[in-house]
């Protein structure tokens, strides 16, 4: 167990790729925080851990509020006394449309704070501690469209693309305290993030394959544990000469499908 | 245990980052092939790797002979039946060489672009017949940070292990069908073997390495086999399943500049 006695914080791990994430941690010995707004989906990724034996607590929290971003952190510490990783996972596209005419200025203020400024909020509230102990582990869920777009959703690329400086930056700033910040750029992987893309598909299965054979070098689509690997990868020791990384996780996009 | 019952290559770990990396996939369940020319060390790395009860033995092997791959590779084949993973670490500049353009003759050029280039198209081509019949494969190729972000002038050194990128996303491209991926490593400062003719004539070799860190690294320290060998372990094992052509930097937070 590679996380013995650890403690992390995962957002958006309710479902999809935080709850990949939240579990693959636990399975290591991590106690987790699961915050989220979906609250019994939430419970029902504590459960998931819990009976494995694992340690877990669910706190209601929308990441685009300040005050509840650092509830949720104080609470933390009150439960497990200390946090040593923060997975910024919560994201997404209100709203399912990104060509340019059609995003407001609400929607892209929205998406703005749903996808970047949530990071910001997150990370501000938890490196103090993450300071004063000396260590900390700090992971970003980015979007390979945020460097490689397949479907234009602007606002969100944007979003995540902002998301790339923000590790860059704070690895830069937190380099000599011994934390480390590093993103995945995770490709098209099966999560209900894609339930509003496949809800007018008759056959959903025969879309997502052929997605995979047209634009996944390795022809298939990845999956919330595909994900939770490389972040136990840059939540854990075999990571710790590794900062301002950013890794695409992605079955090998950006690089083209080979056609024979 | 990340690699249990797995089989590993590893060229050039008989010393230095190869070695941490070959100790490293031990302790996770693997049998490891120390692959290299240093025949004594090389020798009793894989006497200490026999002792954490996993298989292991060395095989002299100059990674720039086709043939003496071809013998490594029918070794392992015939030893444990199974190569799951290969790690290109074999490289280095012998006397560290000229530092400017001009002062590279051809001869070293040549020598140098075999040893760090030439060797992993070698490897490779020679594992992956196998890995192909398997539908299964884990590729690691240890290029340099020089690579993309030289701190010192070795311009064939650093063409080389540039080269080494190249052949990587090329590679995991024509092998991601395949389910075989093929990953790069970019080490920054290391402390190993390699810095010998650097500190050779440095007194105080600790406060020499602690300077270089304070000024040029990020995390203000130089990195341990150890630091490359967990990157390696991430991309030789199944928690990087999605991942292929992809480059990490394992240099304290470099290319970044220093606060």
């Amino acid at each position: 167990m590679i996380l013995k006695d650890r403690v992390a914080i995962v957002t958006g791990s309710a479902t999809g790729i935080g709850r990949g994430i939240a579990l693959k941690l636990a399975g290591q010995g991590c106690s987790i925080m699961s915050a989220d707004i979906k609250d019994s989906d939430a419970a029902q990724t504590v459960r998931m851990i819990t009976a494995g034996g694992g340690k877990a607590i669910f706190m209601h929290c929308n990441v685009t509020r300040k005050a509840e971003v650092e509830d949720m952190v104080e609470h933390t510490l009150r439960e497990f006394g200390k946090v040593d990783i923060l997975v910024n996972c919560a994201g997404g596209v209100p709203g399912n449309q990104g060509l340019l005419k059609e995003i407001n200025e609400e929607v892209w203020q929205k998406v703005m704070d749903l996808d970047l400024k949530s990071v910001f909020l997150c990370c501000q509230a938890v490196v103090p501690y993450m300071q004063r102990q000396g260590y900390g582990k700090i992971v970003n869920i980015s979007s390979i469209g945020a460097c490689h777009p397949s479907v234009s959703v602007n606002h969100y690329h944007a979003a995540k693309a902002g998301v790339l400086g923000l590790t860059y930056n704070l690895a830069f700033e937190l380099a000599p305290q011994n934390i480390t910040v590093n993103a995945i750029l995770p490709g098209p992987v099966r999560t209900p993030f894609w339930d509003p893309v496949i809800q007018n598909e008759t056959d959903p299965e025969a879309r997502f394959s052929a997605i995979a054979r047209k634009e996944i070098p390795m022809q298939r689509l990845g999956t919330p544990e595909d994900i939770a690997g490389p972040a136990l990868f840059l939540v854990s020791e075999m990571s710790s000469y590794v900062t301002g990384q950013v890794l695409f996780v992605a079955g090998g996009q950006p690089l083209p499908v080979l056609y024979k | 245990m990340f690699l249990k019952d797995r089989v590993a290559i590893v060229t050039g770990s008989a010393m230095g980052i190869g070695q941490g990396i070959a100790y490293r996939f031990a302790r996770e369940g693997c049998s490891v092939v120390i692959a290299d020319i240093a025949d004594t060390m090389g020798q009793d790395t894989a006497a200490e790797i026999r002792k954490l009860k996993v298989g292991s033995f060395y095989s002299h092997c100059d990674v720039t002979d086709s043939a003496q791959i071809k013998e490594t590779v029918r070794q392992t084949l015939e030893k444990y039946g199974q190569i799951d993973i290969l790690v290109n670490n074999a490289g280095g500049v012998p006397g560290l060489g000229a530092e400017s353009i001009d002062g590279v003759s051809e001869e070293a050029w040549d020598r140098i672009v075999d040893l760090n280039l030439k060797s992993v198209f070698l490897f490779c081509r020679a594992v992956i017949p196998h890995m192909r019949e398997r539908k299964y494969g884990k590729i690691v190729n240890v290029s340099s940070m020089g690579a993309v972000h030289p701190p010192a002038s070795l311009v064939h050194y650093h063409s080389a292990k540039a080269g080494v990128l190249g052949l990587t996303r090329n590679m995991a491209l024509e092998l991601a069908p395949l389910q075989i991926t093929v990953n790069a490593i970019l080490p920054g400062p290391i402390i190993t073997p390699f810095w010998e003719p650097v500190v050779k004539n440095v007194s105080d070799k600790e406060a020499y390495f602690k300077e270089v860190a304070s000024k040029e690294v990020p995390m203000k320290r130089m990195g341990t086999p150890e630091d490359v060998a967990g990157v390696a372990l991430f991309l030789a094992s199944d928690l990087s399943s999605y991942m292929t052509g992809d480059a990490i930097f394992a240099g304290g937070g470099l290319p970044l500049p220093v606060q």
